[in-house]
């Protein structure tokens, strides 16, 4: 489980990275917005897949 | 205030992007035949030449392979409605890509019809470097396409007189063989580093999740079109370890390497894009 997630943070924030290169001059600012994006955009996600989870056991699986 | 002062005031629109692509003869030319374009512009020399390229690449390849060059994306069909989704990337070179198809693969249901499709399905020596070379004509003639594009816009105003390398297009290509290449030639050093890091770390990840296997074009058709993106890695990995044996057993570590190296190409777009855009904003502001 750690393994995966830690391989999650690694590909996540080279592809953050990779992208966010291109919205900030100094190496030390990008790695810095690059990693607050991608916990951002995690959080976002995780939020979401809890909300949908909790519709389907409200109202599609509630038993 | 009259219709006139409202008009006036009005800022003007900037043309979306299909606005820009599919308005353009020059652009939509070459799309369909290498450097046709650039003979539209009157830019003879450098038609021949993007054609010459385009279309060496595209018969090689085709030397290489025959009638296997149709076996990766046949199973959504052989038409042309068809073909921009099959034969992705050589559809980059349209009509020699549908010509070729036509002219060498029989309809479907026709007699020869199913022994060619055996033929298709069957590997032949040295795939691997028929089908990079292939890809490449499809790569190589977007750039060519982009590259009429940037002249029909200047040739409107002064003409474009310096070398292909350091027009928008040739720093986008150079950041398509290496991430950030463009952006580093460019004087915007650290941002180029920071694009090769992350993106060749990406690609190198992706390859030894899947024990160097994940850049074959015979296993992997249409991921191997998104790792294209990221050109220099993808030849390279193509020419050293497409040849590797290949065990897939299920594991999720080669699924997740081919997902990564497909990713690092697909990031390299945004990478080569922005080289792309630096380049027009310095040539734009140049006096």
């Amino acid at each position: 489980m750690i393994k995966h997630v830690l391989l999650f943070l690694l590909v996540g924030w080279l592809i953050s990275l990779a992208y966010f290169a291109k919205e900030e001059d100094s190496p030390s600012r990008v790695f810095r917005t690059s990693a607050l994006k991608l916990l951002k955009y995690t959080a976002w996600t995780v939020l979401l897949g809890l909300a949908l989870w909790g519709l389907e056991k409200l109202f599609i699986y509630p038993f | 205030m009259d219709a006139e002062q409202a008009k006036a005031k009005q800022k003007p629109r900037k043309a979306g992007f299909f606005a820009t692509v599919f308005a353009s003869p020059p652009s939509i030319l070459t799309l369909m035949v290498p450097g046709l374009g650039h003979l539209y512009l009157g830019r003879a020399k450098r038609g021949v030449l993007w054609f010459l390229l385009v279309e060496a690449l595209f018969f090689a390849g085709y030397a290489i392979l025959g009638v296997r060059l149709w076996g990766g994306g046949m199973n959504l069909g052989t038409t042309v409605w068809g073909l921009p989704l099959n034969y992705i990337p050589e559809v980059g070179n349209f009509l020699t890509t549908f010509l070729t198809l036509k002219a060498t693969f029989p309809l479907q249901g026709a007699p020869g019809w199913m022994d060619a499709v055996g033929l298709a399905k069957l590997p032949v020596p040295w795939e691997h470097v028929g089908f990079l070379l292939t890809a490449l004509s499809g790569i190589l003639n977007v750039f060519a396409a982009a590259d009429a594009w940037w002249l029909a816009r200047v040739e409107k105003t002064e003409g474009e007189k310096d070398p292909w390398l350091s027009t928008p297009t040739g720093a986008a290509f150079l950041s398509w063989l290496v991430p950030g290449l463009g952006q580093w030639k460019l004087g915007y050093k650290s941002r180029g580093t920071v694009q090769f890091g992350s993106i060749t770390l990406l690609f190198l990840l992706g390859l030894v999740f899947s024990d160097f296997t994940a850049v074959d074009r015979s296993q992997v058709y249409f991921w191997y079109a998104g790792m294209l993106f990221d050109g220099g890695s993808t030849i390279l990995s193509t020419l050293f370890f497409a040849p590797l044996r290949f065990h897939n057993t299920g594991s999720t570590m080669w699924d997740l390497g081919v997902t990564t190296t497909c990713i690092a190409g697909l990031m390299n777009v945004a990478v080569f894009l922005d080289a792309y855009t630096l380049a027009e904003k310095r040539k734009e502001a140049a006096p």
